[in-house]
């Protein structure tokens, strides 16, 4: 079985795992959820970040990284953009968290109404869960039912009823919730079936990404099957757009593969690298959302809000997300080249700007961990289970640079395992 | 979550007949104490329980063979009328029901068989300070918990209770358990809870996810429930590779051995 000695491949992490045994100590796990070392490939990564600008960052032993996972989404427009950063300053000069929300958040909520076409009122959060889980009670309250039904495998947040994992669940936690396959139209319409007059949401992202798999985008047929089941039943449709929401469209990535939710939950990208969510929705639902609470220490603070209306405004003003998607196909396509041209096959799915790569036919993901320490010890950072993210910062040569070391990468690869 | 009282008894029961009583087996191996014991043992004894399972040990020549294909070996028999009374054989936690009769317990061969039990459960109740004085005494303990009991005891829970099937129904594989520097190795064959299997040594083919454990401390740590797996694994005290969704949910059943024994 193949065994990489991780120790010749990172020479000089050795305060990132100074500071790791210091945080074992009074942190359970270290470094927990999705940030933890045990995810990337320990040894072989860097563990805490120092600074970054742009599309890099370097880590706390000083090694530089271009950067694909923009903090895990949030930095669309790259990390320290100026105008955001001078946008939210501005408005810390003025205040951040007070007893009242600031005009502001009505400036946000026009502004998110304006672009997302369905959408008649907005309200805010922090992050992912916060809304998801606020989308599926106001689906709840408004068609005063049960159940809601989710996708196989897809991430909604870390609230009991979708957290991973089995601590500290109960079977109660899910007595309601019902999962169906992805892109399977009769996945669903069996659950339909099942539960005729129970179904108060179905929810799901715009398109598949779940963590250690490929990503898979919607076929037409199976996005029409859903909005006709919440039609003819009255159902409602909560997209999930926090991961992908201000990559693929402004406007919501519901207008990118083509189809109308009821309610779409954004997070991530909304104010690059700022703490804010967002749920948007319907006319009709307006009143019923009034009717479940909704509040959060920190949830009307005013500098994510400031952030976010200037990232809207950046990316619409310099057409961001064609941008991005540009520099995603290059990535890409450079990629297939590059692994082509070492006789590997490989997959690189999703959305050009949320790439994720594996290799054709591989299970155990024996090749993906090596790829992507191989990448990181070469200075580029990827995730060898969970998609990658592009910003507006990438240019044309950080992709090039990029390519240039996935090709030495794939010669490691091709070296250790064969085709 | 705890099992209602019924399915512990149930799942205990199999437990200490498909998990407990195999690893007698290893102890033999591995225990120069255990071999002494064995030396002259030549009978087959059978545990059976009212819901059928059953174990059959067959002492040879030093030599432990589990369930053998043989079937004229006429064994003792030793039949419990409950799950419970199995469970209470192995707990000592009341006095044990057997049928025909607990006169059983005093012929000779039975009392060898009393002495290597109590072998066993030295070794399994040595307590961390005991284990951690005597490195051989602690290699003998990882070696029968991690090569033997962990993996039979996963496939009992994976097999039969509904709790673990479904923790197991999105991830299937075959895991390579591990102790660096020891050999200390066993392996678990996932691909359908029903139908998992387990074995000792080298897994038959590359693992779908290999678990090492840096060294006997991390894994006895690990085995107690006293280690911090998410820090251990970023740490490199275990190293996960390959299909990490797979560990999370080997992890998590794990976790429920303890709800049944008290190793």
């Amino acid at each position: 079985m193949p065994q990489p000695d991780l120790s010749e491949l990172h020479p000089s992490f050795t305060k990132s795992m100074e500071l790791f045994d210091r945080a074992r100590r009074v942190i359970p796990g270290g470094i927990y959820g999705h940030a933890t070392p045990a995810l990337v490939g320990p040894g072989s990564s860097p563990y805490y970040a120092k600074k970054a600008k742009g599309c890099r960052y370097w880590d706390v032993d000083g090694n530089e990284f271009i950067d694909y996972l923009c903090g895990y989404g949030p930095l669309v427009l790259g990390y320290q953009n100026e105008e955001v950063e001078e946008a939210a300053e501005k408005q810390r000069r003025d205040g951040d968290c007070f007893n009242h929300p600031g005009s502001i958040m009505i400036e946000l909520a026009e502004r998110l109404v304006e672009i997302v076409e369905f959408a008649n009122w907005c309200v805010f959060g922090k992050n992912g869960s916060d809304m998801t889980t606020w989308a599926l009670q106001v689906a709840r309250q408004h068609t005063r039912r049960k159940k809601i039904l989710m996708i196989e495998g897809a991430y909604h947040g870390i609230d009991p009823w979708c957290a991973p994992g089995q601590g500290g669940l109960i079977e109660e936690d899910r007595a309601h919730i019902h999962t169906f396959k992805w892109n399977d139209p009769q996945s669903l319409l069996d659950l339909v079936e099942a539960y005729p007059d129970e179904i108060a949401a179905i929810i799901t992202t715009p398109y598949h990404h779940p963590a250690f798999a490929d990503s898979e985008l919607p076929n037409q047929a199976f996005l029409k099957t859903i909005r006709e089941v919440c039609d003819q039943r009255h159902c409602l449709w909560i997209l999930d757009d926090i991961r992908a929401g201000f990559r693929l469209n402004l406007g919501g990535s519901h207008r990118y593969f083509d189809f109308t939710p009821d309610l779409a939950c954004y997070s991530k990208a909304i104010a690059n690298g700022y703490p804010l969510s967002a749920c948007v929705g319907r006319e009709e639902l307006k009143i019923s959302s009034t009717k479940v609470f909704l509040t959060g220490s920190f949830w009307n603070c005013t500098v994510p809000m400031a952030a976010a209306l200037k990232t809207i405004e950046v990316l619409e003003r310099d057409d961001g997300i064609v941008r991005i998607k540009d520099m995603g196909t290059r990535l890409r396509d450079g990629l297939h080249r590059s692994a082509n041209r070492h006789g590997l096959s490989i997959t690189c799915s999703g959305p050009p700007a949320i790439p994720f790569l594996t290799f054709s036919n591989e299970t155990n993901l024996y090749r993906s961990q090596h790829f992507s320490a191989e990448c990181i010890k070469r200075g580029a950072f990827i995730h060898p289970h969970h998609n990658w993210f592009l910003s507006t910062a990438h240019t044309q040569a950080d992709i090039d640079t990029t390519i240039e070391i996935a090709d030495e990468a794939f010669s490691s690869v091709k070296e250790r395992f064969g085709d | 979550m705890k099992p209602d009282p019924e399915t512990y008894e149930r799942i205990l029961a199999r437990l200490h007949l498909r998990a407990i009583l195999p690893a007698f087996a290893d102890l033999i191996e591995i225990d120069k104490n255990a071999q002494d014991i064995a030396h002259k043992m030549n009978f087959a004894l059978c545990f059976r329980s009212w819901s059928g399972i059953e174990t059959l040990l067959h002492f040879e020549a030093g030599k432990l063979i589990i369930n053998p294909a043989s079937e004229n070996l006429a064994p003792l028999k030793l039949a419990f009328p409950s799950d419970k009374q199995v469970n209470n054989l192995f707990l000592h936690r009341a006095f044990p029901l057997i049928l025909p009769n607990w006169r059983f317990w005093k012929l000779p061969k039975l009392m060898k068989f009393r002495k290597l039990s109590a072998r066993l459960e030295s070794i399994l109740k040595s307590d961390p300070v005991q284990l951690r004085s005597d490195p051989s005494l602690l290699q003998t303990h990882i070696h029968l918990l991690m090569g033997s009991i962990i993996p039979s005891a996963f496939t009992v829970l994976a097999r039969h209770e509904i709790a673990s099937q479904n923790i197991l129904s999105s991830q299937s594989g075959l895991i390579q358990l591990q102790v660096s520097g020891y050999p200390i190795r066993s392996w678990i064959d996932c691909q359908d809870p029903e139908s998992t299997t387990y074995g000792s040594g080298a897994a038959p083919r590359l693992p779908d996810l290999a678990i090492t454990f840096r060294d006997l401390e991390t894994a006895l740590l690990s085995t107690r429930h006293e280690l911090d797996a998410l820090a251990a694994t970023s740490g490199g005290d275990i190293k996960l590779e390959g299909k990490i969704p797979l560990g999370d949910a080997a992890n998590a059943v794990l976790d429920r051995i303890s709800l049944y024994l008290t190793i």
